[in-house]
């Protein structure tokens, strides 16, 4: 599958503020610019803590394209955890047509967090509830539309 | 009796290689995990059980495929650290020696996962807390950590 990738702007040491550290997708830039140094500390899971203590490097570990799928899995559920932010629902919509089921369940989880406060997040969730390849996945995303 | 695996995925077992299920399934600090926290219960005990791990858990609001792990292996008895009584005590682990142990005993698993996998839903779940919301242990729970919402 091909799709954009939400680019990330600004520094990676100079702020927390995920409002501007996400842009709308840009079709097709297949951006992979997360620096090393973004890397560099990071010992692995678990997220949830990192949506708490570093929510922008949480971000971009989910956007830099480094991460394997049974890690990013659980990435994408932690930005679930983060403020609502319409940036956040469009990196998971993005994420949402990963080719891994798992990846993609993960993403369910993470919209999910932010699914009574975003329209956008319930119609992809709905999206995915009717036409997912992966019956895990389908049952995931209507489950997570039960609130 | 089930020896109840909670599953964090439910489409770990639509992965075809073995390793990649480890990864997303069976793995704790950055290795996989060789002593698995299951739960030994009774079938009719299942929402019970999985509303009170999503709840010590804090896990999202979601329902679970759970994987039962019975065999010939003994399992260990330990105390969990759920903050619920009936799940502390049927807390049990399964120990490995090694990753091939445990690839080896998944792999045999795997060949029936479709009879071994146990779901319960979101709904069921919700069903469970809603109707023990009045129970003493609930009730100390919601006033220690807040409400929790499967």
């Amino acid at each position: 599958m091909t799709h954009a990738v939400p680019q990330l702007r600004g520094r990676f040491d100079d702020t927390n503020d995920l409002s501007s550290a996400l842009e709308h997708p840009k079709p097709p830039s297949p951006v992979r610019f997360v620096p090393p140094s973004v890397l560099r500390d990071w010992k692995g899971p678990p997220f949830r803590s990192l949506a708490s203590s570093d929510p922008y490097r949480l971000v971009a570990l989910v956007v830099g394209g480094q991460l394997a799928d049974h890690d990013l899995t659980y990435a994408a559920e932690a930005v679930g955890l983060l403020p609502y932010s319409a940036q956040l629902v469009e990196v998971l919509e993005w994420l949402a047509t990963h080719r891994s089921p798992v990846v993609r369940e993960g993403v369910v989880y993470g919209l999910g967090g932010h699914a009574e406060l975003s329209a956008h997040a319930r119609s992809v969730l709905a999206r995915l509830a009717a036409n997912d390849p992966s019956p895990g996945v389908r049952t995931a995303a209507q489950e997570a539309l039960e609130f | 009796m089930l020896l109840l695996r909670v599953g964090r995925r439910k489409t770990t077992w639509e992965l075809e290689n073995i390793d990649d299920i480890i990864k997303v399934d069976f793995w704790a600090n950055g290795e996989p995990d060789l002593r698995l926290s299951v739960y030994l219960i009774d079938e009719h005990a299942l929402a019970q059980t999985l509303a009170e791990h999503g709840a010590s858990n804090r896990s999202g609001s979601r329902g679970f495929q759970n994987v039962d792990l019975s065999s010939n292996r003994v399992p260990v008895v330990t105390l969990g650290d759920s903050f619920f009584e009936f799940t502390r005590v049927s807390h049990r682990e399964l120990h490995f020696s090694d990753e091939s142990e445990l690839k080896e005993f998944l792999e045999a698993l795997r060949s029936a996962i479709g009879v071994r996998l146990h779901v319960v839903s979101r709904a069921e779940i919700k069903a469970y807390v809603d109707s023990h919301a009045a129970d003493a242990e609930w009730v100390s729970f919601t006033a220690k950590y807040g409400a929790w919402k499967p």
